[in-house]
């Protein structure tokens, strides 16, 4: 495995956690400037356009972390894995799995609040 | 890269020990002769780990001792109402100074410091890899720290609590020099910090017994890992906002000024994005120390090392999305602070994998309770309590009304003496007999526990109450008859306990503690690779590893490895050296010449902290003096390394040819070059947020009114510029790696390169200059014009850069197979043109696009 992109291992090992980072920011991010200039009933064709910037980024997250979770598990059927590579391996699943909670807790509050008060 | 080719697999046991008996003369006496520190006051000079590491522990305990003598006084002085012990003002100086030096100068530089001694031991590595660098971070803190706390005896301490919150922190309302004590003193030991941070992350990926994959490696290097990654990613945050602080009270840019556009809530984003990490960057090391100690004591493997892991991790990530909770009554949107406290909420969860990681061993194995035994009973039974308020806190509404009370100094400190201050005096009981002839006194050991915990507990579970009650922080005093009378007293009682047991552990130290030769050896029976015989040099011979417990699954390893049967037992090249292995699967790669004594690091450090020191009270022409003479130290220090290939490859055992030198992706120096650039990317990074910041708080206009953008020209000539730029430098990285040993186009191209690039830093700030922007007028103005200034910093330290390569060509140190320099010069090259690049793309783009917004 270290031969083939160890770099690319170890960030699919945390790419769960990117994930949640990344749904993180941009949630903090748009309810910050959408309630800063006035946006937060704004729509986006048709929809109410926070909910939705926050419903997209929440199944992007999922999507990304879910895919992670499937890879691992899918590898994990291979024999072939020396010791260090099933580790890395279960720690892509543990992260992903772990990981899937989180960026459904980071949107609890966005689906449940209002927006801006 | 130059690195050997791929090897076979060093997962599975080597077919018999490496090296046979006898071992050759000599071999073991060139190993000890090469290790040898220097005598007298070049002792000083000493850079390895095993020397610096304890002096940086003992000065982390100075501190320690220090900030816990101002509490006892700050105690003393609320042990009645209307006590007047101390002042206001000084009251104020030492709840700042307690703060500021117990998190700053004691808690991460302890951790550290632990790690710079226990690291290389716990992974068999004969040193880290850049043991100079480790020294010039303690040098560095040590003179950094002793002039800060010297603040307080000239009476200009810092005076507006250990986070400097603007306004109050501004000219305006603090003109004197006690803020920039604070700003100037802690940005440069935040330095240190980052320099040991990328010690760490090099030494725990590249420097490992072999055998050592990440599957196998020790939870504690694991916790170190993440500890490193969170300072790299947090630290520049809080880097970033003593700059701008420091920036706006030495010239008046009002990034926090809001009658001129600035915001003091910027500081509290800043300052809190490091400031939360900060909280588990050093409870983390502190849990991979409970990790290592729980199944000694246990005489059991750790339960479930993968979910252990996982839970470094997931903290390492999570502690991220929590620095709001610090800021839960400034009036953002409720949502926002959902994020927070839904993020809050969740960390708790790895921080319970690892809780009952530790019960589980202790109750599937049979543990003595031994005086680190202790201490890891009364650290889970006080940072749970602390996690549990942490919990309480972390909802919003709860916060709303325990904010700034009592309540939350409780809180905070049953976290970070339970989570910090236990498992440290659990690991100084614990690994002191790998460096000293004898053991601390058990017996001894259950009274400082015993003081420590009970008075923990005396001192501080009475200020939950006080708190609920009513009582705010950082009041000197209060009036008798509101019901706070009782617990103040009962604090007090319990806080002078709790010294009375650090005092005894300091005398059992001083009866019992004696490093240098012998150590007392493995007098708990346990698993781990700093337990194996041990001199200047580490281990005499680099042992493969078959387990996460080696001492227990191979028996023999101690006698193997102190007879030289392991990988390099001795010295290749006379000098120092260390095994550099792979990040994974930790296959030995190269012998790494370490770097050994020198007086440049040492001067560096002195002289960057005199210049910092002289900065502060505006001593300008001698800082500048002491500056350039840093900077010609460090230069000096420099000139020393990339010795190239000193011998050719040699045989470290069982067939195993490794060459003495290595370039490229792999090597140490690209990977400490990668991360100092994840640093300065992520500075920058906070920079442009701070931008983007100030423009949402200026909803009227951006530019603002009466402040006219530079033309757009200039930013895309300016852009071109830093392309061409970076072009050059990869043409000349290429014909470096061509058939020419020496090929002259290289420093060329390198002289050539400088022009475009300083033609861009140049003109990126003299455009704006140009057109009348005013950095004094308003907050875009400032945000602007930090943003070039910065840009031509970094295009300066290029300069300075390409100047020493040059220099090198010339006296013939660079050529196509010694390189290291180069490339590292090149790498940090194409980060700055890159870095400018985005510069110029939000400076001129992002208001032309969102300006009207």
């Amino acid at each position: 495995m270290e031969r083939h992109r160890p770099t690319l291992r170890l960030l699919e090992a945390t790419g769960g956690f990117l994930a949640w980072g990344a749904q993180f920011a941009i949630l903090y991010m748009a309810v910050s400037v959408a309630c800063a200039r006035g946006w937060g009933s704004a729509k986006l064709l048709g929809l109410p356009a926070l909910p939705a910037v926050i419903v997209l980024s929440t199944l992007a997250a999922l999507a990304a972390a879910a895919a992670l979770l499937l890879l691992g598990l899918k590898r994990r059927k291979d024999t072939g894995l020396t010791a260090s590579q099933d580790f890395l391996n279960n720690v892509t699943i543990l992260v992903s799995a772990l990981s899937l909670v989180a960026i459904v807790y980071n949107a609890l509050p966005g689906l449940l609040l209002p927006s801006c008060s | 890269m130059n690195a050997p080719p791929p090897r076979d697999s060093f997962e599975a046991a080597p077919p018999g020990l490496p090296n046979p008996l006898p071992r050759p003369e000599n071999e073991f006496a060139d190993l000890e002769r090469a290790w040898k520190p220097p005598r007298g006051i070049a002792f000083l000079t000493e850079t390895n780990n095993n020397f610096v590491g304890l002096w940086y522990v003992g000065t982390a305990l100075f501190f320690f001792i220090a900030a816990g003598i101002m509490a006892l006084l700050m105690r003393a002085q609320l042990a009645r109402p209307e006590n007047s012990l101390v002042g206001h003002e000084t009251y104020n100086q030492l709840f700042t100074m307690h703060g500021t030096v117990m998190m700053f100068l004691f808690a991460v530089p302890a951790v550290e410091a632990a790690s710079v001694y226990l690291l290389p031991n716990i992974q068999a590595a004969r040193d880290l890899p850049f043991p100079r660098l480790s020294a010039y971070a303690f040098w560095a803190y040590f003179f950094g720290g002793l002039f800060f706390l010297s603040s307080l005896f000239q009476g200009v301490a810092p005076n507006t609590g250990w986070f400097m919150y603007p306004p109050l922190t501004s000219t305006e309302f603090s003109p004197g020099v006690n803020a920039d004590y604070w700003l100037l003193g802690i940005g440069f030991i935040e330095i240190s910090a980052i320099a040991g941070a990328i010690e760490i992350i090099v030494g725990v990926m590249k420097t490992r017994a072999v055998g050592m994959s990440l599957n196998k490696l020790p939870v504690y290097s694991w916790a170190m890992l993440v500890f490193a990654v969170m300072i790299v990613i947090g630290f520049p945050a809080i880097i970033l906002g003593t700059i701008l602080l420091e920036l706006e009270r030495a010239f008046d840019w009002p990034f926090f000024i809001a009658a001129r556009g600035g915001d003091s809530l910027l500081w509290q984003h800043l300052f809190w994005f490091f400031g939360h990490p900060e909280v588990y960057i050093i409870f983390l090391p502190a849990a991979g120390m409970v990790s290592m100690i729980v199944p000694s004591v246990a005489q059991t493997p750790l339960v479930g090392y993968r979910l252990v892991v996982l839970a470094l991790i997931a903290t390492g990530f999570l502690s991220f999305g929590l620095w709001v909770h610090h800021m839960f009554t400034t009036g953002l949107p409720k949502m926002s602070l959902g994020f927070f406290s839904a993020a809050s909420a969740a960390v708790a969860i790895p921080s319970g994998i690892q809780v009952f990681a530790w019960i589980a061993t202790i109750a599937s194995g049979r543990m003595k309770l031994t005086t680190p035994a202790l201490f890891i009973i009364g650290f889970l039974f006080i940072f749970t309590l602390g996690g549990l308020t942490g919990v309480m806190v972390a909802v919003a509404p709860f916060d709303w009304v325990a904010h700034d009370t009592y309540f939350v100094v409780a809180h905070l400190h049953y976290v970070l003496i339970g989570g910090m201050v236990f498992p440290l005096f659990s690991a100084l009981y614990y690994w002191v007999p790998v460096a000293s002839k004898r053991q601390l006194s058990e017996r001894w050991g259950r009274w400082v526990f015993g003081l420590m915990f009970a008075g923990m507990n005396i001192a501080f579970f009475p200020m939950h109450i006080a708190g609920l009650i009513g009582m705010p922080r950082r009041v000197y005093t209060y009036q008798p008859g509101l019901g706070l009378d009782p617990y103040n007293l009962v604090s007090t009682l319990g806080a002078f306990m709790f010294a009375a047991g650090v005092a005894l552990f300091l005398l059992d130290m001083l009866r019992n503690f004696r490093p240098g030769g012998e150590n007392a050896g493995n007098v708990w029976r346990a698993p781990t690779l700093e337990w194996l015989p041990n001199g200047n040099y580490n281990t005499r011979s680099v042992p493969w590893i078959a387990s996460r417990d080696p001492l227990w699954d191979q028996p023999n390893l101690p006698r193997e490895v102190e007879q030289g049967r392991w990988y390099l037992p001795g010295t290749v090249t006379g000098r120092r050296e260390a095994l550099v292995t792979s990040p994974i699967e930790a296959r030995p790669q190269y012998i790494l010449v370490v770097p050994g004594p020198g007086w440049a690091h040492v001067l560096a450090a002195a002289f960057t902290a005199a210049f910092f020191a002289l900065l502060t009270v505006k001593a300008n022409y001698l800082a500048l003096a002491c500056g350039v003479a840093g900077i010609a130290c460090v230069m000096w220090w420099l000139w020393q390394l990339d010795p190239g290939p000193l011998a050719p490859p040699a045989d470290i055992g069982g067939g195993v040819v490794l060459p003495t030198y290595a370039t490229g992706p792999g090597s140490h120096s690209w990977w400490a070059m990668a991360v100092l650039m994840v640093v300065c990317g992520m500075i920058y990074t906070c920079l442009v947020f701070s931008y983007l910041f100030l423009w949402l708080v200026n909803p009227t206009a951006w530019p603002p009114a009466g402040v006219s953008m530079a033309p757009g020209w200039a930013g895309l000539a300016g852009i071109g510029l830093y392309a061409l730029s970076s072009l050059l430098i990869w043409l000349a990285y290429r014909r470096l790696g061509g058939p020419d040993h020496r090929p002259l186009v290289v420093p060329v191209l390198l002289a050539a390169a400088l022009v475009p690039a300083l033609a861009a830093g140049a003109l990126g700030l003299w455009a704006e200059l140009s057109v009348g922007l005013d950095p004094k007028g308003s907050a875009y103005g400032a945000a602007v014009t930090t943003m070039l200034a910065m840009q031509l910093l970094f295009v300066g330290i290029v300069v300075l850069m390409a100047g020493f390569t040059l220099a090198r060509w010339w006296a013939g140190k660079i050529d196509r197979v010694r390189r290291s320099i180069f490339d590292n010069v090149s790498l940090f090259w194409h980060y700055t043109t890159g870095q400018g690049i985005v510069a110029l793309v939000v400076i001129h783009g992002f208001p032309r696009l969102a300006g009207g917004l």
